[in-house]
């Protein structure tokens, strides 16, 4: 899952049809990606109002600037690039920090994403709690690393393209990728005390 | 293999299986907990959009294209309907003022006025000159 993936004739087509104004051929992008875009800004700014306003905003950039798709990545990648990049000016405008530093406070959550004192750490490890306390630890990562780790694992994307999205240099990406799932496997194997 | 990379091979190996729904048991013992984790991460967030937000947002972008083509189209009959107002200006006013300006022009070649009109050309010339360069910088930000 390194290589990217290559452009599709149906991606080109797709953004052929929707540059010389086909009728229902931008809606039809729109409903193709829309999961993607939502899934990737979701992530980052975790905000549902925020996320259907940033997710328009994407669809109207990717609009206005698909002419500059030049066919050579997946059309997904190349639409992923603009969420990633709306998702990102929206959390640099509001001075959240996107990501912890790689090899910062590795034993653990960093203090601003911890989760919350409420969690009973003695409770019973049943699946569903457990479940539920995973997807707060998840919640509780800086928003790169949410991110990321969405787009490996929900969207499937190789690492080449994660890269071309974020801007990332691709050992970048499988550092993120590494340390948060090992970051995740510490909290549920040791504070919440899950067996192995 | 040192540590950390045989770790990446646990986490590759959990996603795997979760992905193939196989079960199997590993050596690692972290493998259980990574294919829990590959579990989570594999559980997509609900996507919020009201159902037609692909059709709001193509007739969003096909709005304005109509808007555009009117806009043209009046400002090309306003256009027109100027010029045609000032060709019949001129044709009524025209002789008047040829007179008034022809009485004009000896009164240029004096000193001062001729000097104001110099120095609002040199104006006009900076400011176009200076325009283009700006507009480029402020394309570039």
């Amino acid at each position: 899952m390194i290589d990217a993936a290559p452009p599709t004739d149906d991606d080109r087509a797709l953004a052929q049809a929707v540059l010389a104004g086909r009728p229902g051929a931008f809606e039809r992008l729109v409903r193709t990606y829309q999961g993607l875009c939502w899934h990737i800004i979701e992530r980052m700014v975790r905000h549902p109002d925020d996320t259907r306003e940033l997710c328009q905003e994407t669809f109207l950039r990717v609009h206005q600037c698909l002419h500059q798709y030049r066919g050579e990545s997946a059309l997904k990648s190349w639409i992923g690039q603009v969420a990633y990049s709306v998702g990102k000016r929206h959390l640099e405008r509001r001075r959240i920090p996107i990501a912890d530093a790689i090899g910062a406070d590795e034993d653990g959550l960093a203090p601003a994403y911890a989760v919350s004192d409420g969690v009973d750490l003695q409770a019973e490890h049943a699946d569903d709690e457990i479940t539920l306390l995973l997807h707060a630890a998840i919640d509780a990562l800086p928003p790169l690393q949410r991110t990321v780790l969405t787009l490996y694992h929900l969207e499937e994307l190789p690492i080449a393209d994660i890269a071309r999205i974020t801007g990332l240099a691709e050992g970048t990406i499988k550092s993120h990728l590494f340390r948060s799932r090992r970051q995740l496997r510490e909290t549920l194997e040791t504070g919440y005390g899950v067996a192995a | 293999m040192n540590h950390d990379e045989r770790e990446w091979q646990v986490q590759e190996e959990a996603l795997r299986d979760q992905r193939l729904g196989r079960e199997r048991l590993s050596e690692d013992a972290h493998a259980a907990t990574y294919r829990r984790i590959a579990q989570a991460l594999r559980t997509p967030p609900p996507v919020a959009l009201p159902a037609d937000f692909a059709a709001d947002l193509a007739r969003r972008v096909a709005a304005p294209r109509v808007d555009m083509r009117l806009e043209q189209w009046l400002v090309g009959a306003l256009v027109a309907v100027f010029g045609i107002a000032g060709g019949i200006v001129a044709w009524i006013y025209g002789g008047d003022w040829l007179g008034t300006s022809a009485a004009f022009v000896p009164e240029l070649a004096n000193g001062t006025t001729l000097k104001w009109v110099l120095a609002v050309i040199g104006c006009l010339a900076v400011a176009s000159i200076g325009r283009p360069a700006h507009r480029d910088s402020s394309r570039r930000q």
